[in-house]
């Protein structure tokens, strides 16, 4: 016989019911659970280019890459999901990837996982070779397993 | 009576406790059910795009989230281009029938393959 944990919404039936909308939990469904979340900055030092380029009559671009490393720790690769600040406006954190485009301007945000590490990505163009950009990230890190 | 179950982190008392950061499990909250999840395993980009298409078997269009791994070995967002800028990248769609998973491949670009995994998550009120 197999045995399950459920519990239901107020005035639903445990017994009977089978709609997950109707139920606050239930063994027969996995959960997200968490493994770790926090806030890591990455900051594009303007000086440090990878590339440039010309784009007549408005001067000379360049090419821009950062990334900050999160061990995870769990040997495997994790469900996860991130945040960043830049592209919302104010206070506020978009989902990434985020994508900022205008003119000759670009900025992407990205994060990446392996069974080591997050990677919190920053690819850009811009017409600076001094001053930094910083783009705040804030990452989740679930235990499932994607077993891929 | 209303019956309630709850349990605390550590150093929180569940008697009192009433933010729902504070809980491990509370049963006046509802939880965030994976309703179903898969994996599909080198799945070829041989068009660009090309789009692989999961049925979700929902009554409406439900919260869904997915991953894929690039060959670069890094596993992605949806919407995210590959870890290495090589020219793929992927979307991630929904409907009220189907998950659809759209790979693009660098303009003229080989053909490679993705690993894939995907969540659908209960979506209550739909």
């Amino acid at each position: 016989m197999a045995y399950k944990i459920a519990i239901s919404k107020a005035t639903k039936n445990v017994l009977t019911e089978t709609d997950p909308d109707n139920l606050i939990f239930s063994s027969d469904y996995n959960t997200l659970k968490y493994h770790a979340s926090g806030d890591q900055a990455v900051v594009i030092d303007c000086a440090d280019y990878y590339d440039s380029e010309v784009f007549f009559p408005f001067g000379t671009w360049y090419y821009h890459r950062k990334e900050e490393t999160i061990a995870h720790g769990l040997g495997y690769v994790p469900y996860f999901t991130s945040y960043v600040d830049v592209f919302a406006g104010g206070s506020n954190y978009n989902m990434c990837p985020g994508t900022f485009v205008d003119f000759l301007y670009y900025y992407y945000a990205y994060a990446y996982a392996d069974a080591t590490n997050i990677y919190l990505v920053v690819e850009g163009r811009n017409d600076a070779t001094s001053g930094t950009v910083t783009f705040n990230f804030a990452y989740k890190i679930f235990r499932n397993k994607l077993n891929i | 009576m209303t019956y309630v179950l709850k349990v605390t982190k550590a150093g929180e008392n569940v008697l009192t406790a009433t933010d729902p950061n504070d809980f491990i499990f509370n049963s006046e909250l509802n939880t965030f059910k994976i309703i179903a999840e898969g994996n599909y395993y080198s799945q070829t980009v041989n068009a660009d795009p090309k789009v692989f298409t999961i049925a979700h078997g929902r009554s409406s269009t439900p919260a869904v989230y997915a991953f894929a791994e690039f060959p670069d070995g890094k596993t992605t967002l949806p919407n995210e281009v590959d870890y290495n800028f090589a020219g793929k990248w992927w979307l991630l769609s929904v409907d009220a029938t189907n998950i659809r998973l759209t790979f693009y491949k660098d303009d003229g670009g080989a053909n490679y393959n993705v690993d894939i995994k995907y969540y659908i998550f209960e979506t209550p009120g739909t």
